[in-house]
C-alpha cells in the first residue's frame, strides 16, 4: 500500500466521523443490528442422506432456555419428512452449529418454536404494543445465502379482508429471511417475516400470533405435531366459514340470475363478462363472480390448503338451439377444479356424489359434491361443490364453492345453507 | 363333355341360351351363323366352334376385324373348358356342357349365404346416407356458436364415410387372398350397419340415463355395447372372408372379445389408485325435456354425505 492510498483512506474515516457526529447519533438500522444480530440464526433443513441444506430461513432465540421461533414453512419438509431431514441452526461465522428440534407449530399463520442447546441468557423482547402506521421497522434475516441482512422499511398496519392477521411490512423481504425478526425502534419484535409479493410489498406475521403459540408451547406442548396441525386448520375453517354463514347472504344479479356478493370481510370478489361487441363468435354470453381468500396456508411443497372460494357463473345464448347449448353447458359443467392443489403424498382421491336435485323453489338443478381426504391430517377434507340450473332451454347458472382444509360437520352445514339459499 | 349350350349377352337385350343342333357351331352377325350376336363390332363369320371331335372343344377365330379374347387375351385357336367365358367385339359369350356342374343352392338359413346377399348399392347408399345423417347431427349439435370452417366438417364427414370403406376393402383384399371373392360390397354394408348401430342406440341410452333407475352407469352401458356390436361384427367378416370353421371363428371372435374386456378391466383397475388432482364426477347435465323422472330433494342429497366422507377417508388409508 503507497502513501497516498493510506491518506485517502485516512480521509474517509475522518470524514465518516464527521458526518457522525453532525447527525449526533448511528443510524438506527446499524444500532438495530448490532443490539440484537447475536441473537438471530440462519435455520438450515439438511437433507441427511446428502448431508448439505436443501433449504434455508432464519430465526431468532425468544428465551433464555435456547428457544427459537421461525416460520413453520421454513421447517415444514422436516415435519413431514424426520427421516430424511434435519434442523440445524447456526450464525454467520458458522463455529457452532446445534440441532433444532421442532417443539410447537402454528401451520395457520405459519409459525414454529425450535428447542436448541444454544447456551444464553440472551433473547430478544416481543413487542407489547402495535406500532403506528408509517412507523419505521427493521427486519433482519438471512437473504439467500448472503449473510445477516438488515432491511429497513414502514410499517403499514394490518392487512384488510385477509384469511389470517398479517402486517404490511413495506420493504423488500427475499427468500432465506423468512422466520427472522422485524424489529421497531426498541429493539422489540413487532413480527415474523413471512413472505413477499414484489416491489417493497412484504408480510409479516403479528407478534401476537407468535405470542400465543409460545403460551400454548409452554401449557400444553403437543405429543403429534400433525395431529395438532389438524386441529389448527379445523379451528381456522371453523372460524371462517361460521363467519360467512353468519355473514351477508343477501343476493345481487349477475346476469338473469343471483349470486352473492362480498358475504364477509375474507372473501373478496372480482367479475369479468364476455364483450358482445368485440366477440367475434356466437358462442353463449356469460358473466361470472368469483370470491375468495388472499392467501392459502402453506401445509408444504405443493399443497396447500386454507383457500375458500365461491364462483357464480352464468351463461345465456339467443342462437343456439336447446340441444347445443345443453352441450356446450354441459361441457363448461364437467370441467371444475379445485382451488387449492396438493400431492398424492398429502391427499386421497375425491369420493364424488352428484344427482339432479329439485329445489324447494321449484328449481331443476344438477348437484355435485366432491371430498376428498387428507392423508396425515385425520378429519380434514377438502370440498367441492357444484350445482347447475337446468330450469331453461338456452339459460343456466352454475355455482361452485371450494372448501379447503375443512372438517365433515362444517362443509355439510355450509352446504346445506347453499343449498337452501335457494333461488339463485 | 357333351353338347355345348351357349349363353349370350349381347349389349341392349337380355341375355340368352342357344341349344346348338349343328357340332359345328358358327358364330357371327351374319343370320345364317348357329349363332347369331346382333353386335355391329362382330364380324358377319367371326368364329367357329368345333366339337366334332368328342372330349374337346375346338374355338377358332375366323381372322375377324376385332378378335376373340378369353379373359384379356386374344385368342385365335384354342381349346375350351366348359364355363370359358368369350368377348366377340362387344357381345360375352359362355359355353357350358350339358351336362355342367352347377353349383347347389345357397341357403337361406346359412349365416354367410344371408349376408353376401345383402351387397346391393340401393342399401350401400341408404346406409352412407343414414351415416352421414348421423354425423351431421352430432356436427350439428356440437355447434357452440364458435366460428364454423367448411373444411372441418367436409373432412369430418369424409373421414367418417371414407373409414368404414377402408375397414371393408381390407376385409375384401383378405377375402379375395383366401376365398378368391372379395365380396367388397357386402363388406361395405355389414360394416356401415356395425358404425350405425351404437350411434343410434347411445341417444337412446342418453335418453334413458337417469330417467330409468339403474341407467345412470352409460359409461359401461356404451362400452358394453361397443364390444357386443365389435364382436359380432368380427364374426361376421371372419364368416365372409375366410374359410374358418364355424367353430375357429366363434373361438377367434370370442377370444378377441375377452382379450378386449380384460384389458379394459385391467386399466380400469390398475389406475383405481392413480392420483388424480380433479375429480372424476359426472358432469352430464340432461335437456329439460329430456328429464321425465324429478330430481332428488336437499335432504335427500345430503344424506349420502355421510357415506361420501367415509369413502373419502378410506382412499386417503388404503396404501399409506
Amino acid at each position: 500500500m503507497t502513501l497516498s492510498a493510506y491518506r485517502r483512506r485516512f480521509a474517509v474515516v475522518l470524514l465518516l466521523c464527521f458526518s457522525n457526529a453532525v447527525v449526533a447519533a448511528i443510524d438506527p438500522a446499524r444500532a438495530t443490528f448490532d443490539n440484537t444480530r447475536d441473537l438471530i440464526y440462519q435455520i438450515r433443513v439438511m437433507d441427511v442422506s446428502a448431508n448439505t441444506r436443501s433449504s434455508t430461513g432464519s430465526g431468532f432465540l425468544i428465551a433464555s432456555d435456547g428457544s427459537i421461533a421461525t416460520n413453520y414453512h421454513v421447517i415444514a419438509s422436516a415435519i413431514s419428512s424426520p427421516d430424511k431431514y434435519r434442523i440445524e441452526v447456526l450464525q454467520d461465522d458458522e463455529v457452532m452449529s446445534y440441532i433444532g428440534r421442532i417443539v410447537h407449530v402454528d401451520v395457520v399463520h405459519d409459525l414454529a418454536i425450535l428447542s436448541t442447546d444454544i447456551d444464553t441468557d440472551n433473547f430478544i423482547p416481543l413487542a407489547t404494543r402495535e406500532p403506528a402506521k408509517g412507523d419505521r421497522v427493521y427486519s433482519i434475516g438471512y437473504p439467500y445465502d448472503l449473510g445477516l441482512t438488515v432491511v429497513p422499511g414502514t410499517y403499514n398496519g394490518l392487512i384488510p379482508h385477509s384469511a389470517s392477521p398479517r402486517v404490511h411490512f413495506t420493504g423488500s423481504l427475499n427468500p432465506g429471511m423468512s422466520g427472522g425478526p422485524a424489529f421497531n425502534g426498541d429493539d422489540e419484535v413487532i413480527g415474523v417475516n413471512v413472505a413477499t409479493s414484489g416491489n417493497q410489498i412484504s408480510f409479516l406475521v403479528p407478534v401476537s400470533n407468535l405470542n400465543d403459540l409460545i403460551a400454548e408451547a409452554a401449557t400444553s406442548p403437543p405429543d403429534d405435531l400433525n395431529r395438532a396441525i389438524a386441529d389448527q386448520l379445523a379451528a381456522n375453517s371453523k372460524r371462517m366459514i361460521n363467519e360467512m354463514l353468519e355473514g351477508n347472504w343477501e343476493t345481487v344479479p349477475l346476469g338473469g340470475a343471483h349470486a352473492l356478493n362480498e358475504m364477509t370481510g375474507f372473501l373478496r370478489c372480482w367479475g369479468n363478462s364476455r364483450d358482445e361487441d368485440k366477440a367475434t363468435d356466437d358462442r353463449p354470453f356469460w358473466a361470472q363472480r368469483m370470491c375468495q381468500t388472499d392467501h392459502n396456508i402453506f401445509v408444504n411443497r405443493g399443497f396447500n390448503t386454507g383457500k375458500i372460494e365461491l364462483q357464480f357463473y352464468w351463461i345465456e345464448s339467443d342462437t343456439l338451439n336447446g340441444a347445443q347449448f345443453y352441450n356446450y353447458y354441459e361441457r363448461i359443467f364437467s370441467g371444475y377444479r379445485p382451488g387449492n392443489s396438493g400431492r398424492e403424498q398429502d391427499l386421497g382421491n375425491w369420493a364424488c356424489h352428484e344427482n339432479f336435485v329439485d329445489n324447494n323453489a321449484a328449481m331443476n338443478t344438477k348437484g355435485v359434491f366432491c371430498a376428498r381426504a387428507y392423508k396425515d391430517f385425520e378429519g380434514i377434507f377438502d370440498i367441492l361443490f357444484l350445482q347447475g340450473s337446468m330450469n331453461d332451454k338456452t339459460e343456466a347458472h352454475m355455482i361452485h364453492f371450494t372448501l379447503a382444509g375443512t372438517t365433515r360437520d362444517l362443509a355439510v352445514q355450509f352446504t346445506r345453507r347453499f343449498m337452501e339459499a335457494g333461488t339463485w | 363333355m357333351v353338347a355345348p349350350v351357349i349363353r349370350v349377352t349381347t349389349e341392349g337385350s337380355a341375355p340368352r341360351l342357344i341349344h346348338p343342333t349343328t357340332s359345328r357351331i358358327r358364330i357371327g352377325r351374319a343370320l345364317d351363323n348357329d349363332v347369331v350376336l346382333d353386335d355391329p363390332y362382330v364380324d358377319p363369320y367371326h368364329a367357329v366352334l368345333d366339337t366334332r371331335e368328342p372330349g374337346q372343344w375346338l374355338l377358332k377365330d375366323l381372322d375377324s376385324r376385332n378378335g376373340t379374347r378369353q379373359g384379356r387375351g386374344h385368342i385365335e385357336n384354342v381349346q375350351l373348358e366348359s364355363g370359358a367365358q368369350l368377348t366377340l367385339g362387344k357381345s360375352h359369350i359362355q359355353v357350358f356342357s350339358r351336362d355342367h356342374e352347377t353349383a347347389p343352392a345357397l341357403s337361406l338359413y346359412d349365416l354367410e349365404h344371408r349376408l353376401i346377399s345383402h351387397d346391393g348399392i340401393a342399401l350401400m347408399i341408404s346406409l352412407f346416407l343414414i351415416l352421414a345423417g348421423l354425423s351431421g347431427i352430432t356436427l350439428y349439435t356440437a355447434y357452440d356458436g364458435g366460428e364454423v370452417r367448411l373444411e372441418t366438417i367436409i373432412s369430418i364427414l369424409a373421414g367418417a364415410l371414407f373409414g368404414p370403406v377402408i375397414v371393408a376393402g381390407f376385409w375384401a383384399l383378405i377375402g379375395r387372398l383366401l376365398r378368391g371373392q372379395s365380396r367388397f360390397r357386402a363388406l361395405v354394408n355389414i360394416t356401415l350397419v356395425a358404425l350405425i348401430i351404437p350411434l343410434l342406440v347411445e341417444p337412446v341410452l342418453y335418453a334413458l340415463y337417469f330417467n330409468l333407475p339403474g341407467a345412470s352407469s352409460l359409461f359401461l352401458l356404451v362400452t358394453a355395447l361397443n364390444v357386443v356390436v365389435g364382436g359380432a361384427y368380427l364374426y361376421v367378416v371372419l364368416t365372409i372372408a375366410t374359410r374358418l370353421t364355424p367353430w375357429v371363428r366363434q373361438f377367434s371372435t370370442a377370444a378377441v372379445v375377452l382379450a378386449a374386456v380384460a384389458m379394459f378391466s385391467i386399466t380400469q383397475w390398475s389406475s383405481r389408485d392413480d392420483f388424480v388432482h380433479h375429480p372424476a364426477y359426472d358432469g352430464r347435465m340432461m335437456h329439460p325435456t329430456l328429464l321425465l323422472r324429478s330430481g332428488i330433494s336437499n335432504d335427500q342429497f345430503m344424506a349420502v354425505l355421510p357415506e361420501l366422507f367415509d369413502h373419502a377417508s378410506m382412499m386417503a388409508t388404503d396404501d399409506s
